[in-house]
């Protein structure tokens, strides 16, 4: 579309003359898009089939190529296939990232969201008899709790301790040696009495 | 009231007119003459009223013919002197337009307190927080297998010194400081925050126009969910509404068509919450619901009792399905195990 304009062989002033009207939009079109500062106008030579390079920042396809009123000498570049994309990230073309988890965007609907928070105004609101601690569901020992790791690991061991001593006994003796440690590193803190 | 009653209604009537106003946008068949009378009356006397004189005023100058009875008055508990009782119509859900039933009064300690935007948020926060917990787990350096020896020489090879493989510093090394089992973010908000939240967050909703009073849910007449659809869209409630009744058990047109819409929520009043009220964006309670709700808020507000602090008195022996068994008389050899 763009040699077209340019071009001075008389086949492409003929074609350019059935359409008078597309002619003078072509114009205008090449006027407005005329990237470099180089003049078309002067250059004259034949080999026309190279000028099909279309403007800078339009990307590159064979769509707009126009073929070259002469003959062509043989095939051009053969075997040689362009590469549009030569750096930079290649684009994934739908293979999925094995490092990342599968999205699963949440229905902020659905049963759970969308009664997120109901009765925890209930001993404002209901009988007075509920406290919305007393509806709180996870580890028994841990509800309605709030310590540091030890504290934590200490109400584990009083609630836990003798089922996981018999069940889990490497669990047991992995919280037993972190007690120990977190224990000692809290009394290392601590202000001690001061020894005469 | 000290001076004489013409005067003060003119002196109180941009109050009025605002606020007529305001009930002006959300009706279509407003008889203008008897709600400006209404209002009027209302900053008169500021709480109580004369019913048979309303109610009779009202036959005269309303053209709605409706079966049920023109609601015009409530009596509020806890009177206020600061401010007037503000207004809400009450509406029908027996088809799609709303018909306006009536007129309620609210009380200003409930539907117009100041809108306290860090209420709100810190409410909102400790529903977010107080059941929340974390489960994340990393392991420390001395949980991790192997790292018992020294790597390399102390001195001699131009190396650094390490003692560990599972030091912080190496590659599939231990995480200095890393979270730590399951950790619970639970606290609890004083009482009195959380009642001044729901009063807030209900003030919002009513300041905003968001806030809808009908008679009762059994009055709607499909279950299909479109029909609810059809109704939220012309009474422009927007895409998601929490409708709140006195009772746990909800009439079935009302259980279905809310289940098959999303965004279309059911509360008991018990359950109302400041997460629920600020997610959805209109709040329709029955008028029992909203009678229960602000009893208990002003019962709440006015309680002299102090909070007791909440403690946790949870023990195992709670959680225990089976008592346990005397078994000092066996033997230790025959003795069942204990966990």
């Amino acid at each position: 579309m763009f040699k077209s304009v340019f071009l001075r062989s008389p086949a492409a002033s003929e074609v350019l003359k059935s359409s008078f009207f597309t002619n003078s939009l072509l114009k205008r079109l090449a006027s407005a898009t005329c990237y470099s500062t180089k003049n078309y106008k002067d250059e004259r030579d034949l080999t026309t089939y190279k000028k099909d390079v279309k403007p800078r920042g339009i990307e590159k396809n064979f769509d707009a190529y126009t073929p070259s009123p002469f003959n062509r000498p043989g095939p051009r570049r053969y075997g040689y296939a362009i590469r549009y994309k030569t750096d930079g990230l290649l684009p994934r073309d739908g293979k999925p990232v094995r490092s990342l988890p599968p999205y699963r965007p949440k229905n902020s609907w659905d049963t759970k969201h969308a009664l997120f928070g109901q009765n925890d105004y209930i001993d404002i609101l209901g009988d007075g008899d509920v406290h919305p601690a007393d509806l709180l569901t996870g580890p028994k020992w841990l509800i309605a709790f709030k310590g540091n790791e030890r504290e934590r690991l200490l109400r584990k061991m009083e609630w836990e301790g003798p089922r996981l001593k018999l069940m889990y006994p490497s669990e047991y003796n992995r919280m037993q040696k972190r007690i120990r440690y977190l224990t000692k590193l809290y009394n290392h803190k601590r202000k001690s009495r001061w020894a005469d | 009231m000290n001076c004489h009653p013409k005067l003060y209604t003119i002196l109180c009537w941009p109050v009025g007119l605002k606020h007529i106003v305001n009930n002006f946008k959300r009706s279509k068949t407003v008889c203008k003459g008897w709600q400006t009378w209404a209002c009027s009356q209302r900053l008169q006397s500021s709480i109580s009223h004369d019913a048979s004189k309303i109610k009779q005023e009202s036959t005269d100058s309303t053209q709605e013919t409706s079966s049920k009875p023109v609601v015009t008055s409530r009596s509020l508990k806890f009177p206020t002197k600061h401010t007037y009782p503000r207004l809400a119509w009450l509406e029908s859900m027996d088809s799609v337009e709303s018909k306006k039933l009536g007129i309620l009064d609210l009380h200003p300690d409930v539907f117009a307190v100041y809108p306290r935007i860090d209420i709100l948020h810190q409410n909102v926060h400790w529903q977010q927080m107080y059941r929340y917990i974390d489960y994340n787990f990393e392991k420390s350096r001395a949980e991790l297998r192997g790292g018992g020896r020294k790597p390399w020489p102390q001195k001699g090879l131009g190396k650094a010194r390490h003692g560990s493989i599972r030091s912080p510093l190496w590659i599939r090394g231990a995480k200095a400081h890393g979270p730590r089992g399951p950790t619970s973010y639970f606290y609890v908000l004083p009482r009195a925050v959380r009642g001044l939240g729901l009063r807030v967050a209900l003030s919002c909703k009513y300041a905003q126009n968001d806030l809808v009073v009908v008679d009762s849910f059994d009055s709607l007449p499909s279950s299909d969910p479109e029909f609810m659809a059809e109704m939220a869209d012309v009474r422009f409630w927007g895409y998601s509404v929490l409708f709140v009744d006195d009772t746990d058990v909800m009439p079935e047109n009302i259980a279905v068509s809310s289940s098959g819409n999303d965004g279309f929520s059911l509360m008991p009043a018990y359950g109302l919450n400041v997460y629920s009220i600020l997610k959805h964006e209109t709040l329709v309670m029955t008028m029992a619901a909203l009678e229960k709700v602000e009893k208990k808020l002003l019962e709440e507000m006015h309680s002299t009792d102090r909070q007791r602090k909440f403690v946790n008195t949870l023990r195992p022996e709670d959680f225990y399905t089976k008592s346990k068994e005397d078994n000092r008389m066996y033997r230790k050899w025959t003795q069942p195990l204990n966990f």
